[in-house]
């Protein structure tokens, strides 16, 4: 059995006053399995972060049905969707989302406090996590007083504080610059290695070419999906700038 | 086209911005009317409809009028510099987009021209009509005459516009200037800077906390009423400061150590409010220190203006305890003998028997009445020389009053020794072993005994702030030839009798008899030049003197109101503008918060938590305030004559239930907004 795995998934937006509906996914299809590194690519508008939404629970789907270990996310009844994404799901954006009246330690516990966790056993868990990504000293600055590749490296220790099935990234490189991306990559390579699973959107080809798989989505589907196989980045990238071309060029599959 | 283009975006601007120009021109509209109907209520022809105290109605309606304006100046000052500052941003759109700083000018003018219009035209017509209303309700509670017409007050108009066009020109140049210094950037980011993390300053945190220790102390301790008006100014500026300094500081300073105790600050409950707190204090610190000002000002006015109103007759009954009061005084000690005040008596009678009216006595008591200062060991000193740099604090005055009358009175047959008086102390004069009093190097001692009943002399000290001892002493007369005074200073002399009476059966008005009586003292006396040489004589008529009262306190009292409502107003807009504004500012924190995994009912439960703080805090201060007031309030109220604690409490704690049933209601309300615009501002 897959971790995850998302089958015909619809999802159909209204606008406001009834009228035009806009079809954002169509019929998506895919699975991730235990330990994966999959990347998520498309383009504006193709129903990336719809996806995200969805698996995330912030979005109930029209149709089609999401399972994570054995779970339909569907079937959660509201009170749990909460619980059920803190105790599951690790989230990295790329706007950080770090709450600016915390400081950095207490941004990276907040979702072990909200489960009820107590004082001593969540600093027995930061030490570590905190060693790996390198903010060890910066864990009493508060968010405005450090850089964004720091902020990001700050929302993966919230992620992965709470082990996570699985890690959800949404263009976590977006607004890093080029030195801080690589840093970052390189940390969720070493994270995926060490076993956990990450599922991350992204536009970058570049972020892309250190996942395992890559999907690409087109206009509410999943269109295509490349392996690494046993190419390294270098190739990978190449690869996938291949097909994001013959995918902008409107090719079929 | 073209030259509606500024006034239609200036419109737009408005209209975009309802959520906070609305209730801000609201404020405007009401500042306005207030102002008028107060000036009109103050100007001569309202005055002609009102009975005697017509007068001291209208000065006190004047003074209530510059009370707003001053208010007005202020607070519509701050408001409006809070709705700049909400409006770089779109100030700064419309730069870059390349509106020129002159283009931009043109807009604020355009709007000010607008709301500032709006304001005065709406603000005079609602003021006119309720004008009319505030005369009947003045009018009916003064018992004057009632005229069903409306009357507009030109000259109240004309100051009304007038002043109002030059705080709207002000509040106009102050956009202006401060649109006009700041860049493109600055003005797109102005809303957006971020904010360093409030640090705990104990300094101010436990100064506040001091000043305000030492504010209530000053408070609860004090004894005479004379210093409770000293004390009182010194100790509202001092709770004001410390209320500012607790708000601002002390509750950084609070969450900093709720914070520090590990255990307490990483519960579901308390982690995200209490970080949230800090934020939330340090930004607001200031407008809720001047909620919980403005809603203690409100307590204490709308309670005392309350005891004053509802007090009045016993304020009446108090000052005057009887219908008529006669007061002779004489400036010779020896004047004030048995005979001279049969004398008198026996013109009283006479007169009654002319006017075939029969009388009640109440009072009937020689008296004599000195004012000294305190000093140490016991001694109150009468000299006059130390009138001069004299120090307030230390006035004193002491009545001397017969054993026999005394006895008298209360039914009781006390005896005194040579040396020994019974002392009450009222007003706040210390209790005394013994007391020795001295003029002119001459003193005499008295050891002090005290007696049960004080009632007899509330109408002395009645109206009195200095505090006050009577001594009752056996020896009165050698007691008055002791302390008279040397030749040439006899008019210091308080050789008064005083005879109160009320009258029954009676054709004649007490105010017809009252006057009656005295032309037939005065020609009595003629014949007695000896007495109409060396005394003079009054009388106080209570229907009459009432007037004054219900016209002071009346007045009072409606200024109260009104008042509180301009109040109260101006600290809902404060509330309602904190909830907007952090409203804005908390929706995306709420949402980072959603993604991170907490449900919605743990967001609200957090959002309340802290906004029942936030909320509340104001009122509880504002409780806390009014307690310790209290004792300078009721000391306050005994110098109008109101005795009656029991009735200050129950006032001023129906005072307080009203406000806080109010308070909650304003915001249940402005909590709504603020949940319209976390929610929607996804």
């Amino acid at each position: 059995m897959s971790l995850l795995e998302v089958n015909n998934l619809k999802k159909v937006y209204k606008t406001r006053f009834g009228g035009q509906e806009v079809e954002a996914l169509r019929n998506v299809n895919f699975e991730v399995e235990e330990g994966e590194y999959v990347a998520i690519m498309g383009e504006s508008g193709s129903g990336k972060t719809t996806l995200l939404n969805i698996l995330a629970a912030l979005d109930k789907a029209t149709a089609g049905r999401v399972v994570l270990q054995g779970m339909e996310l569907s079937s959660l009844a509201e009170k749990k969707v909460a619980n059920f994404r803190r105790d599951n799901l690790g989230f990295v954006f790329q706007e950080f989302n770090l709450l600016d009246t915390f400081s950095i330690e207490d941004n990276i516990f907040l979702p072990l406090v909200l489960s009820g966790k107590n004082y001593k056993e969540m600093s027995e868990k930061i030490k570590p996590i905190a060693a790996r990504l390198g903010i060890s000293d910066l864990l009493k600055k508060y968010p405005y007083e450090v850089s964004g590749g720091q902020k990001q490296r700050a929302a993966v220790a919230r992620a992965l504080i709470t082990d996570p099935k699985i890690i959800l990234a949404d263009e976590p490189t977006g607004a890093l610059d080029s030195k801080a991306s690589d840093e970052l990559l390189r940390l969720f390579g070493e994270v995926n290695e060490l076993g956990q699973t990450i599922l991350m959107v992204t536009h970058s080809a570049k972020a892309a070419s250190c996942a395992g798989r890559v999907l690409f989505i087109k206009d509410g589907e999943v269109f295509h999906q490349i392996y690494r196989g046993d190419s390294d980045n270098q190739r990978f990238y190449q690869k996938i700038t291949e097909t994001l071309t013959l995918l902008t060029q409107g090719g079929n599959q | 086209m073209k030259t509606l283009f500024y006034p239609k975006l200036a419109w737009d601007g408005i209209r975009k911005n309802r959520r906070m120009v609305f209730p801000y021109m609201l404020t405007c509209i009401c500042m306005v009317s207030m102002f008028y109907i107060l000036l009109f209520l103050g100007s001569p022809a309202t005055g002609e409809l009102l009975p005697r105290g017509g007068t001291t109605a209208m000065t006190i309606m004047l003074l209530g009028s510059i009370v707003i304006a001053v208010f007005s100046v202020i607070f519509l000052y701050y408001t409006n510099s809070f709705l700049i500052r909400r409006r770089a941003g779109e100030f700064g759109l419309y730069n870059v987009l390349g509106m020129g700083k002159r283009n931009l000018a043109k807009i604020i003018t355009f709007e000010t021209l607008i709301t500032s219009g709006i304001s005065i035209v709406v603000g005079l017509l609602v003021g006119i009509v309720i004008s009319k209303l505030a005369e009947l309700g003045l009018s009916k509670m003064l018992g004057g005459q009632v005229s069903y017409n409306i009357r507009i007050e030109w000259p109240c108009v004309r100051i009304t516009v007038m002043f109002y066009l030059v705080i709207f020109a002000v509040i106009w140049f102050t956009s202006i200037i401060r649109v006009g210094v700041s860049s493109a950037v600055s003005l797109l980011k102005s809303e957006k800077a971020g904010e360093k993390a409030p640090k705990a300053n104990w300094l101010l945190g436990l100064g506040g906390a001091i000043i305000l220790a030492i504010a209530y102390y000053k408070a609860v301790t004090i004894v005479s009423p004379l210093d409770a008006i000293m004390v009182f100014f010194v100790a509202v500026i001092m709770v004001i400061v410390a209320t500012y300094l607790i708000m601002i500081a002390g509750s950084v300073l609070l969450c900093r150590i709720l914070q520090k105790n590990k255990k307490y600050y990483y519960n579901p409950k308390h982690f995200v409010s209490v970080s949230s707190l800090v934020y939330r204090m340090k930004r607001n610190g200031a407008g809720l220190a001047s909620i919980a000002i403005i809603a203690t000002m409100v307590l204490v006015m709308i309670s005392t203006a309350s005891c004053m109103w509802f007090g009045s007759q016993d304020m009446i009954d108090e000052r005057y305890p009887a219908e008529i009061n006669f007061t002779v005084r004489f400036d010779k000690s020896d004047l004030m003998s048995e005979e001279n005040i049969a004398y008198f008596r026996q013109i009283f009678e006479d007169y009654r028997a002319e006017n075939k009216a029969t009388t009640t006595t109440v009072i009937d008591l020689p008296y004599l009445e000195m004012s000294g200062t305190e000093e140490d060991d016991n001694t109150i000193n009468f000299d006059k020389s130390d009138v001069d740099g004299l120090n307030v604090g230390a006035l004193r005055e002491v009545c001397f009053i017969p054993l026999s009358i005394y006895n008298e009175k209360t039914n009781q047959n006390i005896t005194l020794d040579d040396g020994e008086a019974l002392v009450f102390s009222t007003n706040g004069a210390k209790d005394y072993d013994t007391i020795n009093l001295s003029l002119d190097g001459r003193t005499k001692s008295y050891k002090c005994l005290y007696a049960e009943t004080e009632e007899m002399f509330a109408d002395y000290y009645m109206g009195n702030i200095v505090p006050m001892i009577s001594v009752i002493v056996n020896d009165f007369s050698d007691t008055m030839k002791f302390f008279e005074a040397s030749e040439g200073d006899d008019w210091y002399n308080m050789f008064t009798w005083k005879y109160s009476f009320d009258l029954n059966d009676c054709s004649m008005t007490p105010a017809e008899y009252a006057k009656g009586l005295k032309e037939s003292v005065s020609k009595a006396l003629e014949e007695n030049s000896d007495l109409s040489e060396n005394c003079w004589y009054y009388y106080e008529e209570r229907e009459f003197e009432a007037l004054e009262y219900i016209a002071l306190n009346g007045s009072v009292f409606f200024i109260g109101i009104v008042l509180s409502i301009v109040f109260i107003l101006a600290a809902v807009l404060i509330i309602y503008y904190k909830q907007i504004s952090e409203g804005y500012e908390d929706a995306s924190r709420f949402e980072v918060m959603k993604k991170v995994g907490m449900s919605k009912k743990e967001i609200k439960r957090s959002i309340n938590s802290q906004l029942l703080v936030v909320f509340f805090i104001p009122l509880i201060f504002a409780g806390l305030h009014l307690t310790f007031a209290f004792p300078m309030i009721s000391k306050i109220m005994n110098l109008f004559g109101l005795f009656n604690t029991g009735f200050f409490v129950t006032t001023t704690v129906i005072c307080f239930l009203a406000f806080a049933v109010f308070y909650t209601i304003v915001y249940k309300v402005t909590s709504n907004v603020y949940y319209n615009i976390v929610t929607d501002a996804k």
